[in-house]
């Protein structure tokens, strides 16, 4: 049974407003069938629309072929990850996994959070929208991230491969740049030490 | 993140000091590195009953050895 994590504001970037959104720590079947009857359906609408391989790049649904509802199924009785949904005016907005058995490239042989998926809902991004709705999704689970990492004793070290359009926010949040990873698709590789998660969790 | 459940754990004195000392030096405490080794354990285990197999490599990438996992 998923339980709340808590209620965070997002901002709404239509109304200028603030409205509380709940942070879960489990992906629930409803988040599944929010990403195959909302998300899924518009960016395969946007990307109809699309010609060239630059406008798919610059479309930002890079993720259109994720398969949640797979990864939900599959891992339901894993514990080696752990996964988070953010709830926000009826619908999913947020959507993220987590593996917990990963090492550091930067303290070799200290375990760190590994970030294996997430996404925020199209309409919540620049390129998908030149109108996006809420603003403070991925701050809020890169949050949620660090504080699973603290509680299973890592001290908020965290690890991710940025898929190229993410690459400037993963800069933008602290996270130190390790490289491309010549084993992993040549995505580049972030990690936030414990220094570097610390600083973040404070700031935000 | 689920509700807890407590056990006791039987350990030799080796087992014991492994425990402590890998505690210690990764600063977890002995529950947190209990845990972990579980983690580990079941992502492996997953892995290999796919028919995967288990590798390390070393750092230079000259040497690559798979670990048997029985």
């Amino acid at each position: 049974m998923r339980r709340s994590l808590g209620d965070w504001p997002l901002k709404n970037r239509h109304t200028d407003g603030e409205e509380w959104a709940t942070l879960y720590d489990a992906i629930a079947q409803n988040n599944v069938d929010d990403f195959e009857t909302r998300w899924k359906p518009a960016m395969e609408a946007k990307l109809a629309t699309l010609k060239t391989q630059e406008e798919v790049r610059k479309a930002n649904i890079q993720d259109v072929r994720w398969k949640w509802g797979d990864k939900y199924r599959d891992r339901s009785n894993r514990i080696d990850f752990e996964s988070f949904a953010v709830e926000c005016g009826g619908e999913t907005q947020g959507l993220m996994f987590v593996k917990t058995v990963a090492f550091s490239k930067i303290q070799l042989g200290y375990s760190i959070a590994y970030i294996d998926l997430v996404s925020t809902a199209p309409w919540n991004r620049w390129g998908f929208t030149d109108n996006p709705l809420y603003k403070g999704v991925g701050p809020l689970l890169l949050s949620a991230a660090v504080e699973l990492s603290i509680s299973h004793g890592f001290d908020g070290r965290l690890g991710l491969h940025a898929l190229p359009q993410s690459e400037g926010w993963y800069q933008s949040q602290g996270l130190t740049e390790i490289g491309p990873d010549t084993n992993y698709q040549n995505l580049v590789y972030f990690e936030f030490t414990a220094n570097d998660a610390k600083a973040y969790v404070t700031s935000n | 993140m689920s509700q807890k459940r407590t056990m006791t754990l039987n350990l030799s004195d080796r087992e014991m000091v492994v425990l402590e000392h890998l505690a210690g030096e990764k600063g977890l405490s002995k529950t947190q590195l209990v845990r972990q080794a579980l983690r580990l354990y079941q992502s492996v285990v997953e892995r290999i009953e796919r028919g995967d197999k288990l590798f390390f490599e070393d750092a230079d990438k000259t040497e690559k050895a798979e670990l048997m996992v029985l």
